[in-house]
């Protein structure tokens, strides 16, 4: 068992975003976590990666408690714009190499130059997209157990998604897992081994996506429908 | 590469290896790509791959030789059954698709002429 | 650690390198002025402190600024995700803050000291500020350091209590207004706390009656202790919430 929360909450009294939010995870799959806007997604790969403090609950990765050691396993890649103002994009690639151990700077290259990214532009003057190509070329590099990519296809054109799709499923193996949030699943729904619903700050269903295709003869986004109607 | 989301991708991906093994697109003996390969060939999850090789493997239409990977089978009774009950059941799809529409066996048939 | 405070100086570079050469034209300009004057001694002493202290609240309200930007998302996230412990991080940036306004004191006097190599000095200006009364070398040493240690415990306090402010309101208030002022009305409450531990323990500010002009070198040492304690109060509260109760 790679990860395994139990009765997280984060809130209090009547604001809680997490609540009895329950969670195992295999290695080796893609889970696509959905809800819509504000169900706490992004609360909860927060958390797992410490910017944000759990209320209550328990995490453990690996077996063991969640710790500082435990957190440098998780490569999380926000919405938000997380770069200094003043970071061109090789001061980024820089930055990710000076803190993070496991980083390999020539893959990151590698991925921005696939995706068209100018290592001396400014990351405050790249369109959405590029700086989305760029989050997800530096959490790629990163070689960990766990990845959370936090609605990795916001903003970005048709014809880059499925490169950024096909890129996610290519970095797959059996030692690594990847989480990937979004409310647009109608893009992802191929390439997910499982997926997780929430609602009201816990996990509803934890189903194997073929599974689901067979049992109910809709696709993933029909039954998210149904699930939030 | 665009799938069908309302039924299992591997499904789909089993159909179309199966349709290419009859149309002789990939030959019997032949080998397959490693599930990487595939998965990156199929534009899927490597995970989708290898429950699409454990089926066929499980159908007895390819075999894996250990060491040096994924076959296609060299019986051609297989590759004729599979032949059979691909065709068939476009039929079966054809007569029903006739009948909802109100044709009578008869009609169909002298259309087929 | 020196990862952080290499990405902290390269955010700061520019503003440094605008001050180092506005210090040189005012300086190029003091000596011109003073070079016939009488009172070359004083109108040096006194560009000595007006610099010191424009550059000391500089860099005080520059690194303050800092650690705010910090505890938001951008660059916060970045930093706080990286192979850096909370508390390895809050004593990091407690520390730079602290050495980079001592350097940039020290830089200052050294260059007064300096500018003062070639002109006379006059020893009743400057004996009027500190007690020189007394000529022994080792007890005029020992007072310059007794000094030095008060002046750096008052400045990390000023630093440490205005960080706590900060990271107070963020876990508290989350989205309020006015943001500035509920900081500094938390720091005026954390100074006041301090005088009322004074005042509860019944100290006097000096050990004598001797209220003249040797201003530093009657401190009382109680005064000293409770502020070294106060001040550890503050930087354990800080790492404390910094790492169980903050989220960025």
């Amino acid at each position: 068992m790679l990860l395994e929360v139990k009765n997280l909450k984060k809130g209090f009294f009547k604001k809680k975003v997490l609540n009895n939010f329950n969670l195992q995870l295999k290695k080796g799959y893609i889970y696509g976590l959905v809800g819509p806007n504000g169900s706490g997604k992004s609360t909860f790969m927060k958390i797992l990666v410490g910017l944000i403090q759990k209320t209550s609950g328990e995490i453990l990765f690996q077996g063991e408690n969640y710790n500082l050691k435990t957190r440098y396993n998780i490569a999380y890649q926000p919405t938000e714009d997380y770069f200094y103002k003043w970071m061109k994009v090789i001061d980024a690639i820089n930055f990710y190499r000076d803190f993070y151990k496991d980083f390999n700077k020539e893959k990151a290259i590698k991925l921005i130059g696939g995706m068209q990214v100018a290592l001396e532009e400014k990351v405050s003057s790249l369109s959405t997209g590029q700086k989305v190509r760029l989050k997800i070329a530096l959490t790629l590099s990163r070689d960990v157990p766990l990845y959370l990519l936090d609605e990795p296809l916001n903003g970005v054109d048709p014809v880059s998604r499925d490169k950024i799709v096909s890129l996610i499923s290519s970095e797959l193996n059996e030692k690594k897992t990847i989480i990937i949030s979004s409310h647009l699943i109608k893009e992802f729904e191929v390439i997910l081994d499982r997926v997780l619903f929430l609602k009201n700050g816990e996990i509803l269903f934890d189903k194997d996506c073929e599974e689901l295709r067979l049992e109910k003869n809709m696709s993933i986004n029909d039954f998210y429908k149904t699930i939030y109607d | 590469m665009e799938y069908n989301n309302k039924l299992p991708i591997y499904m789909q991906i089993k159909s179309m290896i199966k349709k290419d093994i009859i149309k002789k697109n990939i030959m019997l003996g032949e080998k397959l790509p490693s599930t990487r390969e595939m998965a990156q060939k199929f534009q899927v999850n490597p995970n989708t791959i290898t429950r699409v090789y454990k089926e066929l493997e499980q159908e007895k239409i390819t075999f894996i030789k250990r060491g040096l990977g994924t076959f296609i089978t060299d019986d051609e009774k297989i590759l004729n059954e599979l032949k059979d009950s691909m065709g068939n059941k476009i039929i079966e799809d054809f007569f029903n698709g006739m009948y909802d529409l109100g044709y009578s066996k008869e009609e169909i048939l002298e259309i087929l002429k | 650690m020196f990862n952080l405070i290499k990405y902290d100086f390269k955010s700061k570079s520019k503003i440094f390198l605008t001050l180092i050469l506005l210090f040189v034209i005012e300086n190029i300009y003091v000596i011109i002025k003073s070079g016939d004057s009488f009172n070359v001694n004083e109108i040096l002493f006194v560009n000595m402190i007006f610099m010191f202290l424009i550059f000391v609240c500089f860099s005080f309200f520059l690194n303050l600024t800092s650690f705010k930007n910090h505890l938001s998302p951008q660059p916060g996230y970045m930093i706080f995700m990286g192979n850096i412990s909370r508390k390895e991080y809050i004593l990091t940036k407690i520390l730079t803050f602290f050495l980079e306004s001592f350097f940039i004191g020290t830089f200052i006097v050294t260059v007064f000291l300096l500018e003062m190599r070639n002109v006379n000095v006059d020893v009743n200006f400057y004996s009027s500020f500190f007690d020189v009364q007394n000529g022994d070398i080792s007890v005029l040493v020992i007072q310059g350091f007794k000094i030095i240690f008060y002046l750096s415990v008052q400045y990390l306090t000023l630093i440490t209590i205005f960080m706590l402010s900060i990271i107070i309101r963020n876990v508290l208030l989350k989205n309020t207004k006015f943001k500035g002022i509920i900081t500094f009305i938390f720091a005026n409450v954390l100074f006041f706390l301090r005088n009322y531990l004074y005042e509860i323990l019944n100290l006097s500010f000096y050990r004598g009656v001797n209220f003249r002009n040797s201003m530093f070198s009657n401190i009382s040492s109680y005064i000293i202790l409770v502020d070294v304690l106060y001040l550890f109060i503050i930087v354990y509260t800080l790492i404390y919430l910094m790492e169980r109760k903050l989220d960025i």
